[in-house]
């Protein structure tokens, strides 16, 4: 996985009060998996577009990982 | 993105003697969502997500400061509101509203996301943001302390806020409590959502019961003012709901001035749907 998007997830998890996480898996859902609130789906997507210039929420809203990936590769 | 309007304090903006706290709320509220919509060149009802549901403007947080309190400002004084508006992403928007009259002031920091509305349920909002827009809203480049204040608040990980002088222990104690009945024809929104405005209003309701039962020989609503307000909004509910009201904790913080924090709570299922942080006095500009 992209070190950016790793770095990306792990300030999200702190700024949420959350442990930072070594690594992701795709299948990770954002908020069952990973306890991201809509405050902090909304501050990932938002940090994620902001670097790599994309627009993940584009085409629907993004429920895990994977779909960020997806998002990413597509862009 | 900015706004600019002329206001007169009239009976329609007035309560108490003072700037209504309703009206205030519903004008700054205004001006927060014609500050968006401006920016994405869209009208209210065509605010779409990307299947074509109809999006509504949630608000997250509203903060107000009155350099004085609402007392200060009187009928038929002239007002300027001024307010800009920034983004973080495209569902997070942040503005400040200014409502300058003469020395007297008030400023207000709003925060709002997007929800679609389940038709029969309101407590079943789902979040969402605006697509096929061209947004002309300035973008942040990192959430603001408004909004990581409101996730660390709500995750229950925020043990105080802190406002220039005033500090607000965050408390989960009980020190008065009762029941407000939903009023529809004033609570309730043109969606039949739980106005954002109705909030503070239901809490100064609540609120006012119980100075009024510890001051017998003064009306609360007519000798405390806002001074300031901080609302964390969580919640919704449905028309046949009641509310209960929570006082947390009073403290008098001077001669003039109480500081008070309290939760609205749904009586059917118990979930907290706001939490605020009240500054009232009597010390008028």
């Amino acid at each position: 996985m992209d070190s950016k998007l790793v770095e990306i997830l792990n300030t999200v998890r702190v700024n949420s009060g959350l442990s930072p996480l070594a690594s992701y898996s795709k299948d990770l859902d954002l908020r069952d998996d990973l306890e991201f609130d809509s405050i902090s789906i909304a501050e990932l997507v938002a940090s994620v577009d902001i670097t790599f210039n994309s627009n993940v929420n584009e085409d629907g809203m993004v429920q895990t990982v994977g779909d960020i990936q997806d998002k990413l590769k597509e862009n | 993105m900015s706004i600019s309007k002329n206001i007169t304090f009239n009976m329609p903006q007035m309560a108490l003697e003072a700037i209504s706290e309703n009206w205030l709320f519903k004008e700054i509220g205004d001006a927060h969502w014609d500050l968006i919509c401006d920016g994405l060149n869209t009208r209210s009802f065509d605010l779409k997500n990307d299947t074509g549901d109809r999006l509504y403007a949630t608000f997250v947080r509203i903060k107000i400061e009155c350099n004085a309190t609402l007392k200060s400002f009187k009928e038929n004084e002239q007002a300027v509101l001024m307010g800009d508006i920034n983004r973080f992403g495209n569902s997070m928007y942040f503005s400040n509203v200014h409502l300058d009259a003469g020395k007297k002031s008030i400023r207000a920091n709003l925060m709002t996301t997007f929800s679609i509305r389940n038709k029969t349920d309101n407590t079943k909002l789902a979040k969402s943001e605006p697509a096929d827009v061209v947004n002309q809203v300035a973008t942040l480049t990192g959430l603001p302390q408004i909004g990581s204040e409101y996730r660390l608040l709500k995750k229950g990980i925020l043990k105080e806020i802190i406002h220039g002088d005033y500090h607000f222990k965050v408390k989960e104690d009980q020190i008065f409590e009762t029941v407000y009945e939903l009023n529809p024809y004033y609570d309730l929104n043109g969606v039949n959502l739980l106005y954002f405005a109705a909030y503070p209003i239901i809490n100064d309701v609540c609120e006012a019961k119980y100075f009024n039962q510890k001051f017998k020989d003064q009306r609360w609503e007519q000798t405390y003012y806002t001074a300031y307000k901080d609302i964390f909004y969580y919640a919704n509910c449905n028309i046949e709901e009641n509310i209960i009201y929570r006082m947390h904790d009073c403290e008098k913080i001077s001669d003039d001035a109480y500081k008070i924090s309290s939760s609205l709570i749904r009586e059917s299922d118990n979930v907290t749907i706001a939490k605020l942080f009240t500054v009232k006095s009597k010390k008028h500009a």
